[in-house]
């Protein structure tokens, strides 16, 4: 069969169209016709599976499209598979309990196909420029999400999102400004090819690497991830944990692939380290199980970083990782949903006897537990062996033993969870709520299967993210 | 012709700006400001410098003025907000507005010429227009849903309620 680029390219550019398209018919439609007010989740979960269907086989090359901005590839298709998933478990989850207030739900799925729309173009973009303007569609509307309900906890957890967030992104828009002073193009193939840097042009790096790094909550530019998590409505915070970070793990990756050596990757090496020491003894003293998920978070975004070192393989662990990685924290997001009866949701001794009234639900959530923890035969060992082992080759032994020891504290925390669950005599006769939502149920349980399945059965989505990272 | 028109505009700028100086009510004082913008404008306008104009008004008489106004419609105590008498303080500006009047007279003695070009291709509008509608409309129409997802969110998280 012959390969017809502009045939492909149609097919493929009409799924980040018919996100914005269903993004204006979920706040627009129920303007109009009244019968609609309050069907937008089902629009919008409807409108995603549409999209699905415009996933084509990856074409065998790469093809540039608007002037460079953008990029797709086998790699792109890859990682927008990877959104779109997320994007359908988080409509799920928000379909099972809503967490828009009465009235504001178009605006709350009009904010998340944005937000997608933004991680779309980032995962393909082919320069700095459209990648910081992707950043920033991305990045505004989960500002909003996180407040969405205007409660106390939400609106704290909005403003302090935002006002770092937009410290994050004038650092990496100065940066910009520096590095289109100095080089000819801000593309980045193009600034691979340049010559190497000089001390302006580092500077210029540092401010746009600082920016990224927000993003992506690595220490010491994780101060609102907590906070954030925690205020955030709980679907929010597991979009956060499984898109947003994905988004700025392929950014950062672009702009450390560009550096084969000297002071950038020392500077990553050391945000690498402080982030896998910080995370994992921050996460020792944690009650809550959201603030908890959210140091897991951060943490897992060092062992990230610590793939990045690993060059080809690296990368192709990366891609595994990210996936993995998303079906554990949705899934265990999906039980803090289930079980929260506040905002802030429950508090790690609140799961006791878990196991006694929800055993199903007990052992998934110890399944992403231990997929967290890094535990054979689940996927996030697998993730971490392939993360862990790239760097080793590349000659970074030593940031891997630091990785490894921090992957053992974490052990602790992960555990503790499960014991209390399955051990711990619970306080006040264990009151879960009997009766959950049975979507949520399905998206947790469905979750449990892949981290399951991806471990024992790795080698399919490894081969998947094999074939991806060959076209970066 | 041309000089004509830069002093006729020149003047008005100076006029509404001495006036602007001397009013008391904020709105007032806001439309003797929008008057100066807009005299700036005309002359970039005498200068042949289209994009510059066009800037000055989107922007400045634009974008900045309603910002203005709708700040003093939203806070009404800066409407009784008159500036206290203090001669410390009007010493101070004096002496500022008299050292930006050196620095301006020494500038404007060395510029002897008045640069313009008569060409509207030179201006940079031109240019602009095509990278902005050419190499660069994809992040273009990409800043247009920001924007938009902006407005979004801003009135998700300000707007009234409304009543279930």
């Amino acid at each position: 069969m012959t390969f017809d680029p502009v045939a492909y390219a149609a097919s493929a550019l009409a799924g980040p169209l018919l996100l914005v398209l269903a993004a204006f018919g979920c706040l627009l439609l129920p303007l109009f016709f009244k019968a609609l007010r309050g069907t937008q989740g089902m629009i919008a979960l409807g409108a995603v599976l549409v999209v699905l269907i415009f996933f084509r086989q990856a074409p065998p090359a790469q093809l540039s499209f608007f002037s460079g901005a953008l990029n797709l590839s086998p790699l792109s298709s890859y990682l927008w598979a990877f959104a779109m998933g997320v994007l359908a478990l988080f409509f799920a989850l928000s379909l099972a309990k809503p967490p828009a207030p009465e009235g504001s739900e178009g605006e709350y799925y009009f904010l998340a196909f944005m937000a997608t729309t933004g991680l779309l173009v980032m995962m393909a973009a082919g320069d700095l420029f459209t990648a910081f303007i992707a950043l920033e569609l991305l990045s505004l509307p989960v500002y909003a999400l996180a407040g969405i309900r205007r409660s106390k906890p939400g609106i704290e957890a909005a403003y302090k999102y935002f006002m770092l967030g937009a410290f994050g992104s004038g650092m990496t828009v100065m940066g910009i400004a520096v590095l289109n002073a100095l080089y000819p193009s801000l593309d980045f193939v193009a600034l691979k090819a340049a010559a190497p840097a000089g001390q302006l042009a580092l500077a210029g790096f540092l401010l746009v690497i600082s920016g990224f790094a927000f993003k992506t909550a690595l220490v010491p530019f994780h101060m609102w991830v907590p906070d954030a998590y925690e205020g955030a409505p709980t679907q929010v915070s597991a979009f956060m944990g499984a898109a947003v970070k994905a988004g700025g793990v392929v950014l950062l990756w672009r702009v450390f692939s560009l550096f084969d050596g000297g002071p950038i990757r020392e500077i990553f090496w050391w945000l690498t380290v402080i982030t896998a020491v910080f995370a994992n003894l921050a996460a020792l003293a944690q009650n809550g199980l959201k603030r908890l998920l959210a140091y897991s978070s951060i943490a897992h975004a060092g062992y990230i970083a610590v793939a990045f070192f690993g060059g080809q393989r690296g990368w192709e662990a990366v891609l595994y990782y990210l996936p993995v990685y998303a079906m554990a924290t949705i899934g265990a997001f999906g039980v803090v949903l289930i079980l929260e009866k506040d905002e802030k949701g429950p508090k790690i001794d609140d799961l006791a006897g878990l196991a006694k009234t929800r055993p199903w639900l007990a052992a998934a959530m110890a399944a992403f537990m231990f997929s967290l923890a890094g535990v054979p035969p689940l996927a996030g060992f697998f993730a971490k062996f392939y993360a862990f082992a790239g760097a080793v080759a590349g000659g970074y032994t030593s940031l891997v033993v630091i990785a490894v020891i921090m992957s053992a504290v974490s052990i602790y925390y992960y555990l503790r969870v499960t014991v209390v669950m399955y051990m711990k005599v619970p306080a006040n006769g264990g009151d879960h709520p009997v009766e959950a939502p049975g979507l949520a149920e399905a998206v947790v349980f469905l979750m449990a299967a892949g981290v399951l399945l991806a471990g024992l059965f790795s080698r399919p989505l490894l081969a998947l993210a094999a074939e991806a990272s060959r076209w970066f | 012709m041309i000089a004509a028109a830069v002093y006729f505009f020149g003047a008005v700028a100076a006029l509404a700006t001495l006036l602007m100086l001397f009013q008391r009510e904020p709105v007032k004082a806001a439309m003797l400001m929008l008057t100066a913008l807009l005299a700036t404008a005309g002359i970039y306008l005498a200068l042949s410098a289209q994009l510059l104009a066009a800037l000055q008004i989107i922007l400045y008489a634009g974008a900045i003025m309603t910002l203005f106004i709708v700040a003093l419609t939203v806070l009404p105590q800066a409407w009784r907000d008159h500036p206290e008498k203090k001669p410390f303080l009007k010493v101070l500006g004096l002496a500022a507005a008299a050292i930006i009047l050196t620095e301006l007279v020494k500038v404007s003695a060395v510029l002897k010429t008045v640069l313009r070009s008569t060409d509207f291709s030179e201006t940079g509008a031109l240019a602009l227009a095509q990278q902005l509608f050419g190499r660069f409309a994809f992040q273009f129409e990409l800043l247009s849903l920001v924007i938009l997802a902006s407005i979004v969110a801003a009135v998700a998280l300000a707007a009234k309620r409304r009543p279930a």
